[in-house]
């Protein structure tokens, strides 16, 4: 009665309104209601992601107007959009840097991700999804980098597709086949065209429209304050208008950013591919994103026998990250109480960092092995060590705040300058041991073994170990120290002196 | 300040962001898009209708949901905002 009485009264739109309403069910509620906790920028990294995956779809779109994929017309299209196409340049500079911005987007929500665990039960499959969508961001980057047909673009992209051939077979075969198409320069640069405007991105969509279906199932992942956040406890906001004003908010501010970026960074066009340009060109490396693979197989032991050996742990490192539900199917989501996983991702992290920094002041440059297992086995030491002390003094703060007998932290803070010099000192030392170890190694894998290899990774190892054990002993020292080993071991007692 | 003038002033600061992005959508709209300087122009011109639609999105949020927008947001906003006009006069 009520509904006919509303039917008579509303005007044209209003039954206009309703007849779609009917038909397309627009007032069914399909968006959950957020919880309070999510108006936070550091929830929304992968939906600003996703806005910078618009940006780059209008934009590519209009720039797909002019460019014509074909080694002949390429750069010269390229060049008619720089200088003859209104804000031609401004297209351009944003095009690129919303990508750039997107694989950051895509890293930072992936290692957040990582941190706070959200690939727990019950969203191991949002995590792998996630993952996936990682991917074809980078095939997407990989792509368009080709696209203007620069001599630094064709380079780099050179290098990329070496590394896909050193891939063991038959990957090796069907990634060749897949990116690079029948051969030649011309179906190269087609295939790359229709792979960034075609596939990847209708991937990419198909992957999206998974992923919110999953979230919408799901909600959003839980903080991990360990408080209770259950829906009877929590303070849930409508989407709209409340977090769709919150998310405009954040996509515009992003989107002046981009904007700022264009003009202090111009985008400038590099010269043309050219066969003798090429052969001029001595520093040929992929953009930042890929550097620190790139670094990482210039490493002399991985540029010729040990290439399928770098290529496979990159692989695995991949792989490790994509199952990484499988591997890590604890309960507990807390990063104070994760030690090892989060151990693991910091040193990814820093490694990551370490080698792209390092990648692009040496472009072009083949590393030595005992520099390259200095300074990767050196920062993977520190960051385990400064992890490790992190965890125990924050542990030892908890245990303070919780009333315990053991005011381990504040113990540690005042232990004495001694203990300080002594983590020192095993740090420095099993930087270097580690560094000597990963060097012999690399160079049996490489050249084979000589008895000197063999005897420096025997004695490096020999002092690593004994660098881990003093450190271990150092722990359990200060641990005593402050009561937290409440039994002393008989092995640690020997030279004990009270 | 009582909460009528609080709304009086949220009010004044929302028409005023309105008439910056209108000025802004307008002179967008004059530049000759192939000038030498007119990229920049147009990308400051654009920030700027981005930052004040930001600002203005925050003040309808936090005032829907009957919250006091943080003054240090407003105001950081509105140097933004005056900031790029700056730019865009320099360019």
């Amino acid at each position: 009665m009520g509904e006919e009485g509303d039917e008579e009264h509303d005007g044209t739109v209003g039954r206009v309104a309703r007849w779609f309403d009917a038909r397309l069910g627009l007032s069914y509620e399909f968006l959950r209601p957020a919880p309070q906790y999510a108006i936070n920028p550091f929830y929304w990294l992968g939906a600003l992601a996703v806005v910078a995956f618009v940006i780059q779809s209008v934009s590519g779109m209009l720039m797909m107007l002019y460019y014509v994929p074909d080694p002949s017309q390429a750069y010269q299209s390229t060049q008619f959009i720089f200088q003859n196409v209104s804000y031609g340049t401004f297209l351009e500079t944003v095009h690129l840097y919303t990508a750039y911005a997107m694989i950051l987007l895509v890293f930072l929500h992936m290692m957040r991700g990582y941190f706070v665990s959200v690939h727990k039960k019950p969203r191991e499959l949002m995590w792998m999804t996630g993952m996936l969508m990682g991917f074809v961001t980078l095939g997407l980057g990989f792509t368009g980098y080709l696209l203007p047909w620069t001599v630094v673009s064709k380079s780099a992209t050179d290098v990329g597709a070496g590394m896909i051939s050193a891939l063991p077979q038959p990957l090796s075969n069907f990634l060749t086949f897949l990116v690079v198409g029948a051969g030649g320069d011309a179906a190269e640069l087609l295939r790359f065209f229709d792979l960034h405007v075609i596939v990847l991105p209708a991937i990419l969509l198909v992957l999206l429209v998974v992923k919110m279906y999953m979230l919408e199932a799901h909600g959003i992942s839980e903080p991990v304050t360990g408080q209770n956040h259950s829906d009877k406890g929590r303070k849930l906001i409508p989407i709209f208008p409340n977090v769709t004003f919150y998310l405009a908010e954040l996509a515009t501010l992003f989107g002046a950013a981009m904007m700022l970026f264009s003009v202090l960074f111009p985008l400038v066009l590099q010269p043309a591919y050219t066969a003798t340009a090429a052969s001029h060109y001595t520093s040929q490396q992929p953009d930042w994103y890929f550097l620190w693979i790139y670094q990482l197989l210039k490493i002399s032991a991985f540029e010729t026998a040990g290439l399928p050996v770098a290529l496979t742990a990159v692989t695995l490192i991949f792989v490790l990250l994509f199952l990484l539900p499988f591997l890590d199917r604890g309960k507990i989501r807390r990063i104070g109480q994760r030690p090892f996983y989060v151990t693991v991702g910091l040193v990814l992290v820093a490694e990551i960092i370490v080698l792209t920094i390092w990648g692009y002041l040496t472009p072009g440059e083949v590393i030595p092995d005992e520099q390259a297992a200095l300074v990767l086995g050196g920062t993977a030491l520190a960051v385990v060590v400064i992890s490790l002390l992190s965890y125990r003094l924050v542990l030892g703060r908890l245990v303070g705040r919780l009333g315990t007998a053991s005011p381990q932290g504040s113990a540690i803070r005042s232990s004495g300058v001694w203990t300080a010099a002594a983590f020192s000192f095993l740090l420095g030392l099993g930087a270097l041991a580690m560094g000597y170890a990963v060097n012999s190694f690399t160079g049996l894998v490489s050249t084979g073994g000589t008895l000197g290899s063999w005897g420096y990774l025997a004695g490096a190892s020999g002092i690593l170990v004994a660098a881990l054990i003093a450190t271990t002993y150092l722990l359990y020292r200060v641990d005593l120290g402050t009561g937290a080993v409440k039994r002393r071991i008989r092995a640690f007692e020997v030279g004990w002196r009270e | 300040m009582s909460a009528r003038d609080e709304w009086r002033s949220t009010k004044m600061l929302v028409l005023m962001l309105l008439a910056v992005q209108a000025v802004t959508v307008v002179f967008a709209w004059l530049l000759n898009p192939l000038g030498p300087k007119s990229e920049t122009e147009y990308a400051l011109l654009l920030a700027v209708d981005l930052v004040a639609f930001a600002l203005i999105s925050y003040v309808g949020r936090l005032g829907g949901a009957g919250k006091d927008p943080k003054e240090g947001y407003v105001l950081v906003g509105s140097a933004v905002v005056l900031f790029f006009m700056f730019l865009v006069l320099l360019a």
